[in-house]
């Protein structure tokens, strides 16, 4: 256990630049997006939601996501690589499942970071986005809006705020999906090398873009985390596309898993 | 030593996965127990009730509470316990909608402070802000008046209605009813009702049409099956959602209108006609001068014409026979006024030459007359008598593209971000404008230009407008809003 954590924190460590980087660059852009369009008269009666999905900030937001699983383990090989004393004392003792999993954890932490750092940032921006749209209302409108409770009603209505911190269990089950497919899945590809792996990341990604495209319903609105589980659980056709992505999941972590005890026996 | 370090790397992880769960639960604190509970507010920004000028509601408030929403008015804010039951389930929509019920000579004043947006939530909470849906006004009251419609889960709803100052919880189903004019959502047309009750809208189609919607919701039937045709105000009626849940719908005149299997109103007929008296015209809400009373103009079978003086409860004053008849391809149009007790029409026939009749009123009959030439290629906007009756003032509409005229500002105001063909739609409103010259003679022969006007956008416009971007989207906000300042440049020659 403690060789796992050990190698999962370097593992996360591993990734700091790149993951950094991609978050850093991704909160700069949705920063710009949401100053240009709160700047636009067309935003000045909209509410802070309505600025988050007219900026295009949901655009940034799911790039920076379908890459953050990638930046971080990739790096982590060529790490690995530089540093094959560590890596070695490190991964040596441990059963070969146990790299997964310890990459896995080191990718989820990053992923929830990116979460974490989006939901900041959605509300440090609230202040001077709002102070801005109020300054422009002002040449059009003879009143302003504040009511009480205005913050927490802007990020209770935030459609991504509230996809990061959802209120009740089936929210909070596709938010630990959100986090932690992907980084099972990218973890998983990580196991293998050359044509095998682009085979296995184009899998990965494609499972993750299927998960954020139904992210993307929760945000805007179209559907709630509750319904999507009654989906699942009552529509035919639903429940055997989750069964069919569980089962690409549990292939791709199986091929892996056999990839590192192959690799472990050829060394 | 180096060695040791990237063995144990686990500050940054650490700090990471602490700050990531602080990060988390803080959200978390912050949206289930930082919520500002009992925080439905109604607070006026500026202005008074009488003025009605910009204004703000917003309110919220979580589920597993019961009861009944109340509000208190204190210090010109108005604040509430929110209280609502039957919506146990996170996945509970509710809808709430707000009618401003503002007199007609302030909509111009509303138009300008009007915001507000139709918004829903899940999640455990849901929210409640003023909503303004286009041309949904009410003239009832002289004061601030609104209503609120809260849908369950169960589909039961929850009537709110308040005034500044006093506070009256409606019947469940006698809500605002989404009448609007000819122009508007011709699901009008579902909301026939006659004879004080309701029949089935199958049973007997005849011409109806939506006289007014704005102060009372008065119709017209047209007259048919040996039955007299007359004016018919709606006493109470529900909305299209709630008629839509009880029962299916039909299709009349090519538009698709609910039916009803049960009463969902009541009508009282206000003004009978004669056999074979038909309405040519009504004055419309263009016509705003005329606030003490309203008129019409009828034709019998010979198509003479008759003016039908109205109170404001659409009840007959008066039945004057004019020396005009109609005669096959003549229309009629009625103008709106310069006086309150003075009538403008015209009456064309295809190729737009006729004449235009003035009329003032005196004790609900004709005091003055005049009949002016109508040339097609000007046609008049109104019309007038000076105060002793002998001049005769006319205002004549001359058409003119202005180009290069519009600001920037302007035309993205007319944008709707959601659909492209509202939005060139819009655009190619905004940036035509209209030039009316105001000319006073003697007589209509020697006319003098004595004042030129020009608006960006007419009145009547301005209600497509706002029709055009309503209706589309329940979810979708528009902003539409009429600037003052017009910069027009003259074309180049």
């Amino acid at each position: 256990m403690k060789s796992l954590l050990r190698y999962t924190a370097w593992n996360w460590n591993m990734g700091r630049v790149s993951a950094g980087v991609l978050l850093g660059f991704g909160a700069a852009v949705e920063c710009v997006l949401l100053f240009a369009a709160a700047a636009s008269i067309n935003q000045a009666a909209m509410e802070y939601n309505g600025i988050v999905e007219a900026s295009g900030t949901l655009w940034v937001a799911w790039l920076v996501y379908l890459m953050l699983p990638i930046s971080a383990q990739w790096p982590q090989e060529a790490a690995g690589q530089k540093s094959r004393v560590s890596y070695t004392i490190l991964t040596m003792p441990m059963p070969r499942w146990q790299i997964l999993v310890a990459r896995t954890l080191s990718t989820a932490l990053w992923v929830a970071v990116g979460f974490a750092v989006q939901s900041l940032l959605l509300v440090l921006m609230y202040g001077p986005i709002t102070a801005l749209q109020s300054t422009v209302a002002n040449g059009f409108f003879s009143f302003e809006v504040t009511a009480q409770g205005r913050f927490w009603w802007a990020l209770a209505d935030c459609g991504l705020f509230r996809l990061i911190l959802p209120a009740n269990g089936a929210g909070s089950i596709l938010v630990l999906l959100l986090i932690l497919v992907p980084a099972l899945m990218s973890a998983a590809a990580c196991s293998h090398h050359g044509r095998r792996r682009v085979a296995a990341e184009v899998v990965a990604l494609a499972v993750q873009m299927t998960l954020s495209a139904l992210a993307y319903q929760l945000v805007v609105g179209y559907i709630t985390g509750t319904q999507v589980l009654d989906m699942i659980l009552k529509n035919r056709a639903a429940t055997f596309v989750s069964l069919g992505l569980a089962g690409l999941v549990v292939m791709s972590v199986v091929w892996s898993v056999a990839a590192l005890y192959r690799s472990e026996m050829t060394a | 030593m180096g060695h040791k370090k990237s063995h144990r790397p686990y500050g940054w992880c650490l700090g990471a996965l602490a700050v990531t769960i602080a990060v988390f639960a803080a959200g978390q604190l912050f949206l289930c127990v930082a919520y500002p509970r009992n925080a439905v507010g109604f607070r006026l920004e500026e202005g008074d009730a009488a003025n009605l000028q910009g204004f703000t509601l917003q309110g919220l408030w979580r589920q597993s509470e019961t009861a009944m929403l109340s509000f208190t008015l204190k210090d010109g804010e108005l604040s509430t316990k929110p209280r609502l039951s039957n919506s146990e389930s996170d996945t509970t929509w509710m809808m709430a909608r707000c009618n401003l019920c503002v007199p007609e000579e302030d909509w111009q004043e509303v138009d300008a402070a009007a915001e507000g947006s139709y918004v829903s939530g899940a999640y455990g909470a849901y929210f409640l802000k003023t909503s303004y849906e286009g041309m949904q006004y009410n003239a009832q009251v002289t004061h601030l008046e609104a209503m609120y419609t809260l849908t369950a889960a169960d589909g039961t709803d929850r009537s709110i209605r308040f005034s500044l100052g006093e506070l009256e919880t409606a019947e469940p189903v006698t809500v605002t009813a989404e009448l609007y004019g000819e122009k508007g959502n011709q699901e009008s047309y579902g909301y026939f009702v006659s004879a004080g009750a309701v029949q089935d809208i199958d049973a007997d189609i005849r011409d109806v049409q939506v006289l007014s919607s704005t102060d009372q919701v008065a119709l017209y039937i047209q007259g048919g099956n040996g039955e007299s045709g007359g004016i018919y105000c709606v006493r109470k009626f529900c909305t299209s959602d709630e008629i839509r849940k009880q029962v299916p719908e039909v299709t009349v005149h090519g538009v698709s209108v609910p039916s009803q299997t049960e009463p969902y109103g009541s009508i009282e007929e206000v003004c009978p006609f004669e056999e074979g008296e038909e309405m040519v015209v009504c004055d419309n809400q263009e016509n705003t001068r005329l606030r003490t009373g309203r008129w019409m103009l009828t034709q019998t079978q010979d198509g003479t014409l008759f003016l039908r003086l109205l109170d404001e409860e659409w009840r007959p004053m008066n039945r004057i026979e004019l020396d005009t008849k109609l005669t096959a391809g003549q229309t009629v149009t009625a103008l709106p006024a310069m006086r309150s007790d003075e009538i403008v029409f015209t009456v064309a026939d295809e190729t737009g030459a006729g004449k235009t009749v003035l009329l003032r009123m005196q004790d609900e009959n004709i005091g003055m007359q005049e009949e002016l030439a109508l040339v097609p290629e000007s046609p008049p906007i109104t019309a007038g008598f000076s105060e002793d009756g002998s001049r005769i003032m006319t205002v004549q509409e001359t058409k003119k593209e202005l180009t290069g005229t519009v600001p920037g500002s302007v035309q993205e105001h007319y944008l709707s971000s959601q659909s492209l063909t509202e939005e060139l739609q819009c655009s190619a409103m905004a940036v035509t404008g209209w030039q009316i010259q105001v000319y006073s003679s003697q007589n209509s022969a020697t006319p003098v230009l004595t004042a030129s006007l020009e608006y960006g956008l007419p009145q009547r416009w301005r209600e497509e407008v706002w029709m055009n971007g309503i209706y589309d989207s329940e979810r979708t906000i528009y902003l539409f809003r009429v600037i003052p300042a017009w910069q027009t440049e003259e074309a180049p020659a």
